[in-house]
């Protein structure tokens, strides 16, 4: 279930694609192949292939379908690669229209309607076009274990407990195509309170029942993978902490969307480096560095500079023939190397400006005692300091007051004093006071919920013991860090779906399967997909990762959401939320 | 009963994919056919799968009510001497609780590496929805089938070829019909200029009959009631005057911004469709001083599928096709160097073996250095080539760009790591100043006084190649002098003096050893 394994599975079909025999034309002899894509399939490739493994292929031209302004190139065979949205199949229709090139193989990253195809082969009168295929990759990788789907949380959704049309469709699509393309036909669990989850599990199951015959219809497995659905509104603290981990600190402080990194907002940024790709494929630093503490990757990077510089060291000594021939031999890789040194600790640098500047430190460490500790008068105490200190953000203030009135909701007097010290503040805007009171009416209706239904998240105390050993056995190095102290709550679902103790009541299943009847006979299940509606954060992917690497050989999780977010992308989308469902 | 029952038929028919001996998965006694082992597991085990006849025996011979056990006849057992070794990790123990043999493969395995579970029926064969649970090994966790499987894809080709059919169907009678309409016009006019090109009212009478029979080829739309073009839709008026296509017969303004129609003369429509069968050669019409008019649609499904093949005849252009050669070449040396490689490894094997090499190796290797050389050599012209030429659009710019990215890449994967082969370096395009100086160095460092057999071998093949490469480069002058190409061929001649003070050199150190 690695996620890459697929992606190169679906390149490799793609770069490769043969027309059927038989129909070897003229145009078949033309190696050269041009790549069409429109602006989502560019993601998708630019995320797993790198230029030079396409030029390998003879992939020496590409292109938006979008663009209008592309040459006539007859003798070039051309490989489409998009996405069935109404947009591109229109592009494709005017394209087939007036074919620009000699030779179509189209390749649809999700499944296309009839009446799509229909259009598309009435459009073809001039019968250039040879293949046409479905893959399923509508989804962007993100890590081996990672995925996302880009759709910005503001669009998905009406209001906090109904989807938006388009929102749910788009989600369903994109959703199967993952299943799709891990030939799994899961089993579907979700989060019972949330209706998001609920609505989302009836269209995916009714999807795949739809489909059962011609798509999903894969050999039964002993132990069926389980899909589960999970609300972001069920875990909401973990997107409002402050991360301390390279890859969410990126996407925290600078921001990385389909991993491009945009440094153009650092001052005195070299302009190579305004722009730069991220990706664990690529760049074996970033991946050995992704998961650690900002303590840990400080040590890595001085080593990886060290490192560099012995090279540079080295090279500049060139004394003897063997010191030009081995630095001639090494000079592409030192380039690269090179290349890597700077981008990384550009980002690095400014990682650390950023915290510096706006006394994260301080902040996180309140943050992370308050959402571990129950009702400490000191936590308050510090609160209280920070909300009063002038030089504190005044979204870090927010932040901090709504993680308080998520852990202490019920504790009524030190709330109002909460937002008496807020309105003190100069300069505090009156909306920043609304966000507080719709925030608090929103996870305080949802904990009111949590209590009445199951308990599931209170028995946390219960099981606390248990859940932090397994922690501690899974990240060592973290233990007595005071800025990670939070463990976000999947890494306790986790736990009891590898022990097999996740209730019915709290995670339902749609039918009632054999497996689910007698759910406490059978052993774990093996292939987990979590998805989160709502978006996922880069610190639960790291415990994925961790969870996926201490189970290796028994249990496979992957991650995924409706997009992956920051903070700042959370408080937002709070506020975007419409308050007419509530 | 019922649940175990499933369980062996399913594994009955399993077992029926092997068609001999089978051996029976209950006592492992041998049997010939699937109706023989029926029969053996129907009496000699008590297998049955509800048949009345059966029930009835099983009744008479009260059933063991012992729970089927799993076979563990295909186990593998300690060795000799009482020991077992994990095939993991080769950990060996002779207590009988530290190892544990998979359940479905039967190898042993320690307590470590044997901690998967999976659905076996009692023929330790697996059974995703009627077995039970035993333990196994990783490897057989990880080879059930769906397992490690993905990338799911759905061919809609026949689908869509099919639809294809049904549409282009009409299309196909409609363009028939256009182009009868066409022959017949152009047939008609051409006679009728046969008959009136004596005549003094020639033109005159031309016009009126060739009208005449445009209306009778093509019924002409009622243009009352018609109030916009067909192609462009903007309504007629004073200025904009309605027309009818003679061909489809439908009204269409003549817009020169839109294109809607235009009067394309006899010459050029006949010349466009040359494969219509008309009556009078195609160079006979050329005289028809005539024009028709003709709508945008009707044009467009006459003479679009037209040019669109015609374009594809055409000779590819330079810069693809250069391209082109230059990936057949690519693929020549990576192939020659895969080769060199292994015969490399196999002269290795021999050297250490201390066997002198044969003399048939011995020109085997010269021959596939040559081939090498020449290759490389291609490919470096090649490439040049590529980058003269002066690409024609956007597009082929953006082809060159890449090419040059794609072969540049390759010349410093695959040719500058050939540097260890002697003379090569000179033909590498890349060979700036930094890649050619340690190797001129190198040649005068080798000073020996005293050369081994082995050394000697090596410099004469060495001066084999340098000689060959030198032809090659003197040939190469020739050519581009003939081309005219004077900045070349001072790069060469520059290549050549080196070559020739290689060859001196090595020549030195071989000293009489060297042969002419």
């Amino acid at each position: 279930m690695d996620l890459f394994t697929v992606a190169d599975f679906y390149i490799n079909r793609l770069v490769n694609s043969q027309a059927r025999a038989g129909s070897t034309s003229l145009v078949e002899q033309n190696r050269i192949k041009a790549l069409i894509l429109d602006k989502d399939t560019t993601s998708t490739i630019s995320m797993c292939a790198t230029q030079s493994e396409l030029l390998n292929h003879e992939i020496y031209l590409v292109d938006t379908i979008e663009n209008d302004n592309r040459d006539v190139m007859r003798h070039l065979r051309c490989l489409v690669y998009v996405k069935p949205t109404e947009e591109t199949i229109q592009a494709l229709i005017r394209e087939l229209e007036n074919p620009r090139y000699g030779d179509y193989h189209i390749f649809f990253n999700n499944t296309v309607t009839k009446s799509q195809l229909e259009r598309l082969a009435e459009a073809d009168s001039m019968e250039c076009v040879s293949k046409v295929e479905e893959i399923f990759q509508d989804y962007f990788i993100l890590n081996e274990d990672l995925f996302s789907f880009d759709l910005p949380p503001e669009n998905l959704f009406t209001n906090s407990l109904l989807w938006d049309e388009v929102g749910l469709t788009d989600c369903t699509k994109s959703l199967t195509s993952l299943l799709l393309s891990l030939k799994l036909k899961p089993e579907i669990r979700f989060d019972a309170p949330s209706r998001l989850c609920g609505k989302l599990a009836k269209e995916i199951s009714y999807e795949i029942n739809q489909n059962e015959r011609s798509l999903f219809d894969f050999p039964p497995m002993d132990s069926p993978p389980v899909l589960v659905l999970l609300d972001r509104k069920t875990d909401p603290l973990t997107p409002l902490l402050q991360p301390w981990t390279y890859q969410s600190m990126i996407n925290e402080y600078i921001g990385v969307k389909r991993n491009m990194v945009d440094l153009s907002k650092v001052p005195d940024i070299d302009k190579d480096l305004q722009k730069v790709t991220l990706s664990p494929r690529q760049d074996s630093f970033f991946k050995d560095t992704m998961y650690l503490n900002f303590g840990e990757l400080g040590d890595k990077i001085k080593q990886y500079v060290d490192n560099y510089k012995d090279k540079t060291n080295t090279n500049s000594q060139i004394n003897s023939i063997e010191d030009i021939k081995n630095f001639i031999e090494k000079y592409p890789e030192f380039r690269k190397l090179s290349g890597s040194v700077a981008k990384h600790m550009a980002i690095v640098g400014e990682l650390d400006r950023q915290l510096q500047m706006r006394d994260v430190w301080e902040v996180s460490e309140v943050e992370q005692n308050l959402s571990v500790h129950k009702d400490d008068p000191e936590d308050f105490r510090d609160l209280v300091k920070i909300l009063e200190s002038p030089k504190i953000d005044k979204y870090y203030k927010l932040k901090l007051a709504c993680i308080y009135a998520l852990r202490q909701g019920n504790n009524n007097s030190q709330l109002n004093e909460i937002v008496q010290i807020l309105q003190k503040q100069p300069l505090f805007p009156v909306d920043d006071i609304n966000l507080f009171h719709k925030f608090r009416r929103i996870f305080g209706q949802n904990q009111a919920v949590d209590e009445g239904q199951g308990r599931y998240w209170e028995r946390d105390d219960l099981l606390s013991e248990l859940t932090k050993r397994f922690n501690s056995k899974v990240r060592n190095a973290d233990s007595g860090n005071v800025f990670m102290q939070h463990i976000p709550k999947i890494s306790k679902l986790l736990t009891d779906f590898s022990k097999n103790k996740v209730p019915k009541e709290q995670f339902k299943t749609l039918e009632e399967t054999e497996t689910s009847r007698n759910a406490n006979a059978s052993p774990p299940s093996q292939d987990l997909i979590v998805f989160v509606v709502g978006g996922v954060t880069f610190e639960e992917a790291r415990f994925v990762h961790e969870f996926n690497e201490t189970m290796r050989g028994k249990m496979r999780v992957i991650l995924g959401g409706t997009s992956v977010i920051s903070t700042h992308e959370y408080m937002e989308s709070i506020r975007q939320t419409n308050n007419s469902g509530i | 009963m019922d649940k175990e029952g499933g369980g062996n038929s399913s594994g009955g028919r399993q077992q029926s994919g092997k068609v001999t001996n089978i051996s029976c998965p209950v006592c492992g006694e041998s049997i010939e056919g699937l109706t023989k082992l029926n029969n053996h597991l129907d009496i000699d085990h008590g297998f049955d799968n509800g048949s009345p006849e059966v029930q009835k025996r099983n009744s008479k011979n009260p059933k063991t009510s012992k729970v089927q056990q799993i076979v563990k006849n295909h186990w593998q057992r300690p060795d000799s001497y009482g020991r077992a070794v994990c095939q993991e990790c080769g950990s060996s123990s002779k207590k009988s609780n530290a190892f544990i043999n998979c359940r479905k493969c039967g190898l042993i395995y320690c307590n470590l590496h044997c901690k998967n579970i999976i659905k076996l029926n009692t023929d330790a064969q697996y059974d995703p929805l009627h077995g039970k649970w035993y333990a196994c090994c990783y490897r057989c966790f990880s080879e059930r089938p769906g397992y490690n499987d993905y990338g799911s894809f759905v061919d809609k080709t026949s689908s869509f070829i099919g639809l294809r059919e049904t549409k282009n169907e009409d299309k196909r009678l409609r363009l028939l019909q256009l182009e009868n309409r066409l022959v017949r016009l152009v047939n008609g006019i051409a006679s009728i200029h046969a008959k009136c090109k004596s005549s003094i009212l020639m033109s005159f009478t031309m016009r009126n009959e060739a009208s005449e029979l445009e209306r009778t080829v093509t019924p002409w739309r009622n243009d009352r009631g018609v109030l916009d073009c067909s192609v462009c839709f903007k309504p007629f008026g004073l200025t904009l005057w309605k027309h009818h296509c003679r061909l489809c017969g439908n009204i269409v303004c003549n817009r020169d911004e839109t294109g809607c129609s235009s009067e394309i003369s006899l010459q050029h429509l006949v010349n466009a469709a040359k494969d219509l069968p008309y009556q009078q050669k195609v160079s006979d019409l050329a005289e028809i001083d005539h024009s028709i008019r003709l709508c945008y649609k009707c044009i467009r499904s006459l003479y679009g599928e037209r040019k669109f093949k015609k374009d594809l005849q055409k000779p590819k252009p330079q810069l693809l096709s250069l391209c082109e050669s230059l990936e057949s070449t690519s693929k020549l040396i990576t192939d020659t160097i895969s080769h060199m490689e292994k015969f490399m490894i196999r002269m290795d094997d021999s050297k250490i073996a201390e066997q002198i090499p044969k003399e048939e190796d011995m020109t085997e290797s010269k021959k596939m250095r040559t081939k090498l050389l020449r290759s490389v050599a291609m490919y470096n012209s090649l490439a040049r080539q590529v980058s003269r030429i002066t690409p024609a659009n956007p597009t082929e710019a953006k082809i060159k760009r890449s090419v040059q990215v794609a072969s540049s890449t390759f010349i410093n994967e695959k040719i500058l790591s050939l540097k260890r082969v002697p003379g090569m370096i000179d033909d590498s395009p890349r060979t700036s100043s930094p890649i050619r100086e340690p190797d001129k160095v190198k040649s005068t460092d080798l000073l020996f006084n005293n050369l081994t057999i082995s050394e000697v071998k090596k410099y004469r093949e060495e001066l084999m190649v340098l000689k060959e490469q030198k032809f090659l480069v003197e040939s190469m002058i020739e050519e581009a002098k003939k081309q005219r190409k004077f900045d070349e061929v001072a790069t060469l001649s520059t290549n050549l003096n080196e070559l020739s003070e290689q060859i001196a050199t090595t020549q030195g150190n071989l000293g009489e050893q060297g042969f002419t």
